[in-house]
This record gives structure tokens, C-alpha cells and sequence, in this order.
């Protein structure tokens, strides 16, 4: 070996070694972001959409008042503002809570259980809005606004 | 020779770090797995709990007392039409372990639990007292009205009846009466007659009689 190529042996090497772990750390960040991180987001985000679902449907449920001659109820509920970065909305169809949400694994359907003096239930709430139900009725006949 | 140290410290190193990155990888999957409350059936347990229990349900006759002989005909169907959050869901309702309701085999979901009391009415109780002035009998407690027949012997003339003191029939002439009168059902009722000294006859108390017992409602949603 001549003295040349002797000196060039620990340049060579480090050049590699610093190589390799640029090949090793861009393959690892590949592989998180490319293939386990959406994976979870898809996850947690659906888990999260069945459980704003419920927990609207849960402060519906509650703010039906025990029969009376006049009812005259506004609460406000706590929603995220998104779910996997986006906005979404909850509508009232037929006695059913319906999530819209551009993922369609995020979005769900749960059906209100509600006495039976609630007549209709109505209304769709924006995310990013202000989410307000409201309850207004007689001693016989109810109704529900989402607004 | 000193630079072949060198790379196998690094693949080392880097074998370390790819084991850190499995391992924490693993340790986030059971950490979302075991996130996953199933909040749908919760709150589908939910619902059928508070709808079975809610005052004005045909299922009780006040809040939180179920009404034995309702307990009895319910179904699946019947608890869809009250709550229906539980559509197409295995489900499962019971009374202190006794199954009311089964459909389907819930072995998972999510399960609810409530104390309630269940009121079974099994006819009437009847109390009979032989008419004498100042004669009283007692109506138990939970009894909010009375069917009160007087039936005066010869001779013999009821002026008034009272109930814990408080004038529920009077009739200056004299009773001779079949009528219903409304109880304190909040506590035990005596039932005191006034009438003239060697008075006869008899007076009748009929008022349902209740069996009230209390259990746990147990409700297991599994969707």
C-alpha cells in the first residue's frame, strides 16, 4: 500500500459511516411517516369521531328535562374543533345524530334515545361554530334545536 | 484495522436505535389499542338504563322504580322502541344477575349499572275494623289512596272518619258510605273511627298492595 492511499483510509471511512446513518435516518422517517404514522392518525381520528358522536348524543339525551308545563333549556356542548385537521359537522336526521366528516371512517350515525313528548329533533352544528342545543316545549310536546 | 472498530460500533448503534424505534413503535399500538373505550356502546347502555328507569317510561311507575308486571314483558323489541341506540346490538338486561332481556351473546361492550326498586302489585289488601268510638286500624306505608267502606251495625251512627287525625269523611247524620280517600303515602296512616259508644257494624280499608324490593339493573350493550 502507498503512503498516498494510506492517508485516504480514515477519510473513506468516515465518508461511509456518515453514508450510512444518512441512509439509516432517512429510512426510518420513511418508514414512520410513510406507513405507521397515518395509520394511527386514521385511528385515533375515528376513535375520536365515535366519541364526539356519543358525547353530543350523551348532552342531548341530558338536557331533556323531566316533564313540566313550559321547558326552556339552551346548553352549550364541548366539541373538538377538528378531527385529523379537519373541520366537520353534526346534523340531526330523523331522530338519528349523523357526523359528516370528509374521512368517511371518521364519520358515524347514532340514534338519540328520547322520550317520547319530544316531537322533533332539528338542527346541524359547524365545528369551528358555536354548538348550542336548545329545548323548547309545553307540557306535552318538545323540541330539540342543534344550532 | 482501526476503522473496521469504527463501523462495527456504528452498525451496533444503529442496531440499538432500530430496537428503540420497535420498541416504542410497539408500546404507542397497545397504548392506542387500549384508548379504545367503545364509546358507541356505552353510550347505547346508557341510554336503555336511563330510558328503563326514567319517570313516565312504561316500564316504572315513578323514577327509578320499575313496575314488575312491565319488567316481566319485556323484549328486545320493546327496548329498541324505548331506547334505540341499541339497534342490532347484542344485548343484555338483568336484574341482580337474573336475565329480563337477552339477544344475541354480549360478551364484551361496555356494561351499566343501576340501583332501582321494583314495585310489584299483587291485588289488594283489605283491613277490617269493628266499629267502637275511638277503633283504629293502620294503613302501611306507600299507600296514597284508600277505598274506605263504612258499614254501620243497627242502631248504630258514624259521624266521622279520620286519617292521622284529619277529618277525611264526615257525615253529622251518619255514614253509610263507599268512597275513596287520599292517603299520606309517605308514611303509615292510622284510620280512626268516631261514632257513639256500643256502636256495631264494620269499616273496610281496601288499598293495593305493593311488594317493593330492591335490585340492581344491569344493562351490557355489545355492538
Amino acid at each position: 500500500m502507498s503512503d498516498r492511499s494510506r492517508g485516504l483510509t480514515p477519510v473513506v471511512g468516515k465518508g461511509l459511516e456518515a453514508v450510512i446513518v444518512l441512509l439509516y435516518v432517512a429510512s426510518l422517517v420513511a418508514a414512520l411517516h410513510g406507513g405507521v404514522l397515518p395509520e394511527y392518525r386514521t385511528a385515533a381520528a375515528a376513535e375520536v369521531g365515535d366519541r364526539t358522536l356519543a358525547t353530543a348524543a350523551d348532552r342531548i339525551e341530558a338536557s331533556v328535562p323531566s316533564p313540566a308545563s313550559a321547558v326552556d333549556v339552551t346548553r352549550t356542548v364541548d366539541l373538538p374543533d377538528t378531527i385529523d385537521r379537519a373541520a366537520y359537522r353534526i346534523r340531526a336526521v330523523d331522530g338519528t345524530l349523523v357526523l359528516d366528516h370528509p374521512d368517511p371512517a371518521v364519520s358515524g350515525r347514532v340514534p338519540l334515545a328520547l322520550p317520547e313528548r319530544v316531537a322533533t329533533v332539528e338542527g346541524t352544528w359547524e365545528s369551528d361554530d358555536r354548538t348550542v342545543v336548545r329545548v323548547r316545549g309545553d307540557g306535552r310536546r318538545v323540541r330539540v334545536i342543534l344550532s | 484495522m482501526r476503522a473496521q472498530t469504527n463501523l462495527v460500533a456504528l452498525v451496533l448503534a444503529l442496531v440499538l436505535v432500530t430496537g428503540a424505534a420497535v420498541v416504542g413503535v410497539a408500546v404507542a399500538d397497545g397504548a392506542l389499542a387500549g384508548a379504545d373505550r367503545e364509546p358507541l356502546d356505552r353510550h347505547a347502555a346508557t341510554a336503555v338504563a336511563d330510558r328503563l328507569v326514567a319517570d313516565g317510561s312504561p316500564t316504572t311507575v315513578r323514577a327509578n322504580a320499575l313496575d314488575a308486571a312491565a319488567v316481566a314483558e319485556l323484549n328486545a323489541s320493546r327496548v329498541e322502541a324505548l331506547a334505540p341506540p341499541a339497534e342490532e346490538a347484542a344485548l343484555r338486561i338483568a336484574l341482580d344477575g337474573e336475565p329480563v332481556v337477552e339477544r344475541g351473546a354480549a360478551s364484551g361492550g361496555a356494561t351499566v349499572r343501576r340501583s332501582v326498586v321494583v314495585v310489584n302489585r299483587t291485588g289488594n289488601a283489605r283491613r277490617t275494623i269493628d266499629i267502637a268510638d275511638g277503633a283504629t286500624g293502620r294503613v302501611p306505608r306507600g299507600v296514597g289512596r284508600a277505598v274506605v267502606d263504612v258499614d254501620p251495625g243497627p242502631n248504630t251512627t258514624v259521624h266521622t272518619v279520620r286519617a292521622d287525625g284529619r277529618v277525611v269523611l264526615h257525615d253529622g247524620a251518619g255514614l253509610d258510605t263507599n268512597a275513596t280517600v287520599h292517603l299520606f303515602r309517605y308514611e303509615p296512616t292510622t284510620v280512626r273511627i268516631e261514632t257513639d259508644p256500643n256502636a256495631t257494624g264494620r269499616v273496610a280499608v281496601t288499598y293495593p298492595r305493593r311488594v317493593v324490593e330492591t335490585h340492581t339493573l344491569t344493562v351490557t350493550v355489545d355492538a
